[in-house]
């Protein structure tokens, strides 16, 4: 059965440039549906550092990067105050770095008059015994430190924050399908697109006023179906994700290259990161190489020697949409960002595409973008993505209050609140039934609930047990899944409807995603945790080649 | 004269009350429980197909389920890295594995049976067992309470209900479980949830572990046999949770079955609420303690070579050393740190033993990202390896040769398969624990090395 959906816009794309225009223009009541390939978020969003910080790195270049990341970071600490967190920074300086204390330190200055935007603390000189005081791990070559600060957000989570808003507002949005066609009408005019639902395999063609290919690394790919070329200058990046903490404060390091690079405090994990290389792989099966993984641990064992010895759990990667430029190192590329309109530069008139851009400036950008489409559908609501809150972000939640009235421990409660902030409450209401199921543990690792699990496929419109790795953090910690990967399919089975067959395809997708994101960088305890993880998805739950995707 | 066994799952247990029976000396070093404290308590002696990792019922559904006998007769024709080819041999013997396999099934059964943990199955009929996630499990011998659970002998299957319990959800399962006996045509098995009432309190602390413990109290026991009096019928099964007592659990399967008329079994668990293997675990220490072992916790750090006939063990933080005169090396692999996987590179901690996947390729030496392959399916050398033995367990170092005459090998440590995918590790753990004890104490009754000219 073929149907047939219309709307003003239609977005394609579900990471954070793509659910930041569909909210935006849903807010000004325009009529949007939004298309995701995948999982919200599952992307070049995912793949990133989760800050929103103001991106000091871009200061010589790209001023105004800086001054955009430090003004939305700002907005978007008060629209979603529960997905943000505070991370301080420590910048050792080591005596054969190329620029000395004296000079890091005019940067810094330079920097302080942005961080006010972002309600930062301006930065600090220490001293070497005063740095190493505070973080013992530090190598003690340095010379003496600075302080900064920045903020870190669960980016899968903020897009599907954006992406529900826009619901909530009466936007479509449709998860795991993909854009099959552009349709174009006699003029050359691309009118909507044949969609294909990925799990279903059912198709829907879409008529739309105007369509933005906010796709990320993938938006040449989306161009090419109305014939037109969008260059890229794609860069890949690779994060390394440790067990628990490395460091409750961030540390830049530096590359043998000269790069900068940083681990940091990140939710349950410190990572560190990341890499930029030219990247023009398969975009879906971005492999992490052992080089790369080397690299970075290079790096960060001149800022902290011990880095070693820490357990690495599994890598992320992902590309950029970097703005094409010839002759730069990968590094020096600028971080701003364009948006195409296929109309005036080519021969597509109805199609617009972005590239490029940053995290932080996410909302800056969509706004910039919302602005362009409404113009052309003679649309003159203003923008209101810096003022109203996203779900959850209406008021702080009570999470002591809850984790007594409901007899939860307290930490699974602040990380119910984390994601889901005002809504924590009415997350764990939902999940009450006579035996109070909603209040187990289900992936303890994280912690994730029942109720949470239940919520996110009740109200979130979620669709796959391995999409629970990025909407809940499930399964992503020591044991990667072989402890609740059953449990919560049976959950979400009951929730979504799942018939046994399905439920074990999920499962087996889960552990195979897993393996993919553990094995590059497979050493230590972790080995021990995968023998562990094979013998429960081999051994006991009889997954077979047949089954595993 | 004495042997030490360093390990403290059932390889190594295996071994050491082989050894204590036999009048030897001995001293099992564990710092920890062994890996068989993780597992589900299932005995499996013959891989689901050998080289092939899929379940031997799927066989069922071409009408031919084999058995475990003639699953074990494939393996003749099998990977000749596989530790049976090793312990069974080429062809001489055709009855051997069937043979040292009933005779240590029946020696295993004697060590638990006053602990009260009975062992069930043979080599001549399949079991088929429901996991916690509803699936199907076949298994050759399994530890009680989960042993009497096998669904070919059941008429209906009754889950249990407890929605408070951590890791238990009795409709997820029971969905799961129709949908698997249904797909493998099995004969018309009703499968439904039932509610008993529990003891009050019950699941103050929903762990199963905890709940298993607190079923260990008589009062607790009479309760919820009260409970599930209801419960029962004829050829029923009644499927509970992973948490039927530690200590007691004959006594309370016992009670229960006496209330309800109904067969009373434990579904097959895994971690974090492995309890069956931590009864397993609790019951093989018990043993040994009884035999007369003497334990050491300690963490063995190296295994030394005093001379041909003596070896040396380097114990703790401290460096204490223990003299032996032979050792069984039953370390397992990774999680129990038999093998280790360094920054740099896999090791075998203890001896720098060189470590053979079931291709016969080195593993050691390399980083273990290295050795991983894409694909979570895919055959993984890093998975399938461990130590090549001799026919008497006795270690290759990478010159061929044994890399002592008093020093063998047992369990998982035993490169050459994949325990996760075959699903053999304790069946392996057990018959070569076994052997590896005979090797031995052969070794120590007849002190032949110098003859032999081994280093």
């Amino acid at each position: 059965m073929t149907r047939w959906l219309r709307a003003r816009v239609l977005v394609i794309g579900g990471g954070i440039n793509g659910t930041g225009i569909a909210r935006d223009l849903a807010l000004r009541g325009v009529d949007v549906l939004l298309v995701e390939r995948r999982e919200l978020g599952s992307g070049t969003s995912w793949a990133s550092s989760g800050m929103i910080h103001g991106g000091l790195r871009y200061l010589q270049k790209d001023p105004q990067v800086t001054e955009h990341s430090c003004i939305d970071s700002g907005a978007i600490q008060r629209i979603a105050p529960h997905l943000v967190f505070r991370i301080p920074f420590l910048m050792p300086v080591f005596s054969d770095d190329p620029l000395g204390p004296e000079l890091v330190e005019i940067g810094l200055e330079m920097y302080d008059r942005y961080v006010s935007l972002k309600n930062g603390h301006p930065h600090t000189r220490l001293t070497r015994a005063q740095a190493l005081a505070l973080e013992p791990a530090l190598s003690d070559a340095i010379e003496c430190a600075f302080t900064l600060d920045e903020w870190g957000v669960d980016a899968a989570r903020l897009c599907a924050a954006n992406a529900l808003d826009a619901a909530d507002r009466g936007a479509h949005v449709l998860t795991h399908t993909e854009v099959v066609e552009l349709l174009r009408d006699a003029t050359g005019r691309v009118t909507g697109a044949r969609l294909r639902d990925r799990i279903r395999g059912d198709e829907t063609f879409v008529e739309a006023e105007l369509v933005m290919n906010a796709t990320g690394p993938w938006v040449p790919q989306l161009a090419a179906l109305a014939g037109e070329e969008v260059r890229l200058r794609p860069g890949k990046g690779i994060h390394l994700v440790f067990e628990r903490r490395v460091s409750n404060i961030a540390i830049y390091a530096r590359g043998v290259d000269g790069r900068d690079m940083f681990t940091f405090p990140h939710e349950q994990n410190s990572m560190a990161g990341t890499t930029d290389d030219d990247y023009y792989g398969d975009l879906d099966r971005i492999d992490v190489t052992e080089d790369e993984v080397a690299y970075v641990l290079q790096a960060m064992e001149r800022s902290i020697p011990s880095i070693q010895q820490h357990r690495v759990l599994h890598a992320i990667s992902g590309v950029r949409p970097t703005l094409f430029g010839f002759g730069a190192y990968e590094d020096e590329l600028s971080r701003d960002y364009e948006i195409v309109d296929h109309g005036a530069f080519g021969a597509a008139p109805g199609l617009y595409s972005m590239t490029g851009g940053k995290l932080a400036a996410y909302r800056l950008m969509a706004e910039d973008a919302a602005n362009r489409l409404c113009a052309v559908l003679g649309v003159d609501a203003p923008c209101r993505t810096a003022e109203l809150p996203l779900p959850g972000g209406e008021a702080p939640a009570d999470l002591l209050a809850l984790a007594k009235r409901f007899r939860i421990a307290p930490p699974a409660v602040a990380r119910l609140g984390f994601r889901h902030g005002a809504r924590a409450r009415s997350v764990l209401e939902a999940g009450e039934d006579a035996h109070a199921r909603g209040r187990r543990v289900v992936c303890a690792c994280e912690p994730v609930l029942d109720a949470e699990l239940r919520h996110v496929a009740r109200a979130e419109g979620l669709r796959k047990l391995n999409d629970c790795t990025l909407r809940v953090r499930l399964g992503v910690g020591a044991c990667q899944g072989a402890a609740c990967a059953a449990s919560a399919a049976g959950v979400l089975a009951e929730e979504l409807g799942w018939d046994a067959p399905r439920t074990v395809r999920e499962v087996a997708e889960l552990a195979a995603s897993r393996w993919r994101a553990v094995a590059p960088v497979l050493s230590g305890a972790q080995v021990g945790a995968m023998e562990l993880h094979r013998h429960v998805n081999f051994g006991m739950l009889g997954l077979t080649e047949e089954i595993l995707p | 004269m004495s042997a030490v066994v360093v390990g403290g799952g059932l390889a190594g247990a295996a071994a050491a009350l082989a050894l204590a029976e036999a009048g030897a000396e001995v001293v099992q070093v564990a710092a920890a429980p062994g890996a068989t404290a993780l597992s589900a308590g299932v005995v499996d002696v013959a891989s689901a197909s050998p080289g092939i990792a899929t379940l031997p019922w799927r066989d069922a559904l071409r009408g031919s389920p084999l058995l475990p006998r003639e699953r074990l007769a494939l393996h003749r024709r099998g990977a000749p890295s596989h530790p049976y080819a090793q312990l069974f041999g080429a062809g001489d013997d055709p009855a051997l594995p069937e043979r040292e396999i009933e005779t240590g099934m029946a020696r295993l059964a004697r060590w638990l049976e006053p602990g009260g943990l009975a062992l069930g199955g043979s080599l001549g009929a399949n079991r088929l067992l429901a996991t916690v996630a509803g699936t199907l499990r076949v298994a050759d011998f399994a530890v009680a309470p989960a042993a009497r659970g096998d669904l070919l002998e059941a008429q209906d299957v009754a889950v249990i209900d407890a929605p408070a319990l951590e890791g238990w959800d009795a409709r997820a399962l029971a969905r799961t479980l129709a949908h698997e006996i249904d797909a493998l045509g099995l004969a018309k098995l009703p499968v439904s949830v039932v509610h008993p009432a529990f003891p009050p309190g019950l699941f103050a602390d929903p762990s199963p572990v905890r709940v298993a413990a607190r079923l260990d109290a008589s009062g607790a026991r009479a309760a919820l046999a009260t409970g599930v009096s209801a419960l029962g019928a004829r050829g029923r099964v009644l499927l509970f949770p992973p948490c039927l007592g530690i200590e007691r659990s004959a006594e309370l399967v016992h009670a229960l079955e006496t209330a309800s008329g109904a067969r009373v079994a434990e579904a097959l668990s895994f971690p974090p609420h492995a309890v069956a293997g931590f009864r397993f675990q609790r019951a093989l220490d018990a043993a040994v303690e009884r035999a007369g072992v003497r334990r050491v916790r300690e963490r063995v750090r190296r295994v030394l070579a005093v001379d041909v006939d003596a070896l040396s063990l380097v114990l703790g933080d401290g460096g204490e050393r223990l003299a032996a005169d032979a050792v069984v090396l039953a370390v397992g692999r990774f999680v129990s740190g038999g093998v280790e996987a360094g920054r740099d590179a896999v090791n075998e901690p203890l001896l720098g033993l060189p470590l053979y996947d079931a291709d016969g390729r080195r593993i050691d030496g390399i980083p273990a990202r290295r050795s991983a392959r894409k694909g979570y399916g895919n055959e993984q050398p890093l998975f399938s390896a461990g130590v090549r033995t001799d026919r008497r367990l006795r270690p290759l170092a990478s010159n061929g040769r044994p890399q002592h005459a008093r020093l063998f090998a047992a369990g998982d440590l035993l490169g050459g398969f994949d325990p996760a995918r075959e699903r053999t590790g304790l069946g392996v753990a057990l018959v070569s624990g076994l052997r590896g004890a005979r090797a031995a104490l052969e070794s120590l009754r007849a002190p032949q090395a110098r003859a032999e000219g081994m280093p």
